[in-house]
């Protein structure tokens, strides 16, 4: 029994780290959050710490020019926490910033889970690099972020089917309650437009599948944080939840990409890293001898006429 | 395999019985089955989970530094669940999916299609998330869904809900001009449907009947 991540190297850690503002970084330059402003103002209602804005100051954020501005801030705060310039204080702009963009788009009627755990992540690599300064050095600590991190991904699966089991009990795991969400959120107009939903009463299996998998995938879900400890039951999640994402998209429109992408942080990177990094440094290393070699031998480089070089 | 550490196990004794205690008070609508069966279950798990030999191992290793900020993490995720009242804990929220009440079988069904309405009086059908792709993730959808049923419920178009969903759908239609110059629309239309999924004929052409409309340049109907 080991701790997922328990040894992890610095440079997996940064792997992860440009994974996560990658990630949010694509997001945030491709989504044109300026079309909210277009929307009436009163349809969206303040959430979280922003709630601590008085009205009016709220409405008069409501503007083009000011979600623009969001937007390239974000864009250049993430693109510098990818470059590592100022990479505290870039980081933590960045995450202030996301923080209010999501709260944003979640005022308009309805707050989804999407985007969270990738946001929790960029949270947990920001407080740990500035906590990092701070720490004992000969502590091996490099892996705790990707400790907490996958912790905190496994956990909102629990948390999910936790409140499913309390709040429904047994009623939600009733013959067809999954087949009426099926229906329904395949007919509502979404992004996404897979029909395959709308006829699944001409598919027999499918229904049945539906049906018996319910309560399993609420069990994996409810085990999913012995994951941390447990290669089996963190693959047997994988196994269960990347076709239980597909199979809401195929069949419901609803799709956690973000939650997909951080499924890699629940395998052990880190001897695919180091083997990475190692065989870089040793390309480096040799090419740096090789080009130290031609320097000083008879036929390398020369310094170009008038250019210095001993007499 | 289990490792007991008192101070650990003390720690998040304490820390999951005040916010049970907290929950009290914040969250009396949260069906009481729900509060504490939660409750309940997170406190043996938690427990489990750091009496695990690897994880105690991981906890007590940590550097103050990092235990506060793992302990902060965990205590919003997990007390932001039970406290259920995400619109003021936000970003951290209550987890839930497919876990409201559904009908029990599979019956008539109702929902909503938008449409934009052509100068020529054809009709294009508009995909709102798809022309606000921020609000997408069944934002746009849900909340326009509660828009349409507040403004049906005021049952007049001059009534706050009624302003407020002619102006969202105003602007949808305007969105859908900028984006198809071609075809412009006049005005967007929102039909319900309903239909009976058991019954292909109606699962194919559900019965549709318009409830709401709002010229791109005026004032909406219902």
């Amino acid at each position: 029994m080991r701790l997922l991540h328990e040894n992890a190297a610095p440079e997996t850690v940064t792997v992860v780290r440009k994974w996560v503002f990658g990630l949010w970084l694509c997001k945030t330059a491709t989504e044109p959050l300026h079309l909210l402003a277009e929307l009436p103002a009163e349809a969206f209602v303040a959430l979280g710490v922003w709630k601590l804005l008085p009205a009016p100051v709220w409405q008069a954020l409501h503007s083009a020019a000011f979600l623009t501005t969001i937007r390239v801030a974000t864009v250049l705060c993430l693109a510098c926490v990818l470059l590592g310039r100022l990479p505290r204080l870039s980081a933590v702009a960045a995450c202030v910033l996301l923080t209010f963009s999501q709260a944003y788009v979640r005022s308009f009627g309805y707050i989804n889970h999407a985007e969270l755990p990738l946001l929790y992540a960029a949270y947990v690599l920001t407080l740990f690099q500035i906590a990092d300064r701070r720490a004992v050095p000969e502590a091996n600590l490099s892996g705790a972020p990707l400790t907490t991190i996958a912790a905190l991904l496994l956990f909102t699966y629990a948390l999910t089917a936790s409140f499913r089991l309390s709040a429904g009990g047994l009623d939600a795991f009733r013959a067809d309650t999954l087949i009426v969400w099926t229906l329904y959120d395949a007919h509502f107009t979404t992004y996404y437009r897979w029909t395959l939903g709308r006829d699944i009463l001409d598919y027999p299996v499918l229904v049945e599948a539906l049906k018996v998998g319910f309560p399993f995938v609420t069990l994996v879900e409810l085990m999913a944080p012995l994951g941390l400890v447990s290669r089996a039951v963190r693959f047997t999640f994988l196994a269960v939840m990347i076709p239980f994402h597909l199979a809401t998209l195929f069949l419901m429109n609803i799709l956690f990409w973000e939650n997909l992408a951080l499924f890699p942080l629940l395998l052990d990177l880190d001897p695919w890293c180091r083997r990475f990094f190692g065989r870089l440094r040793a390309e480096r290393s040799t090419s740096s001898s090789r080009a130290g070699r031609s320097a000083n031998s008879p036929g390398g480089p020369r310094p170009p006429a008038g250019t210095g070089g001993s007499s | 395999m289990f490792k007991l550490d008192a101070r650990i196990l003390l720690g998040t004794v304490a820390v999951w019985g005040a916010l049970g205690f907290l929950c009290r008070f914040f969250t009396p609508e949260t069906p009481l089955g729900a509060r504490w069966g939660q409750w309940a279950f997170w406190l043996v798990f938690l427990l489990l989970l750091v009496s695990l030999r690897p994880i105690a191992a991981f906890l007590r290793g940590l550097p103050r530094a990092h235990a506060v900020i793992l302990a902060s993490v965990f205590t919003l995720l997990l007390g932001a669940q039970l406290l259920d009242r995400s619109s003021d804990t936000f970003p951290f929220v209550s987890w839930r999916m497919f876990s409201s009440p559904a009908p029990a079988s599979v019956g008539p069904m109702a929902f909503y299609e938008c449409y934009g309405r052509t100068e020529s009086g054809d009709r294009v059908r508009l995909n709102p998330p798809r022309l606000v792709p921020p609000l997408k993730n069944y934002r746009m959808t849900v909340g326009l869904m509660q828009q349409v049923d507040g403004a049906l419920a005021a049952r007049r178009p001059d009534s706050d809900a009624g302003r407020r969903l002619s102006r969202t759908l105003r602007a949808v239609g305007k969105i859908y001009n900028r984006e198809n110059p071609p075809t412009p629309i006049r005005a967007v239309e929102v039909f319900r449907c309903q239909m009976d999924p058991r019954d292909p004929g109606t699962r194919r052409s559900p019965y549709r009947w318009l409830v709401w409309s709002a010229e791109i340049s005026g004032e909406g109907s219902p």
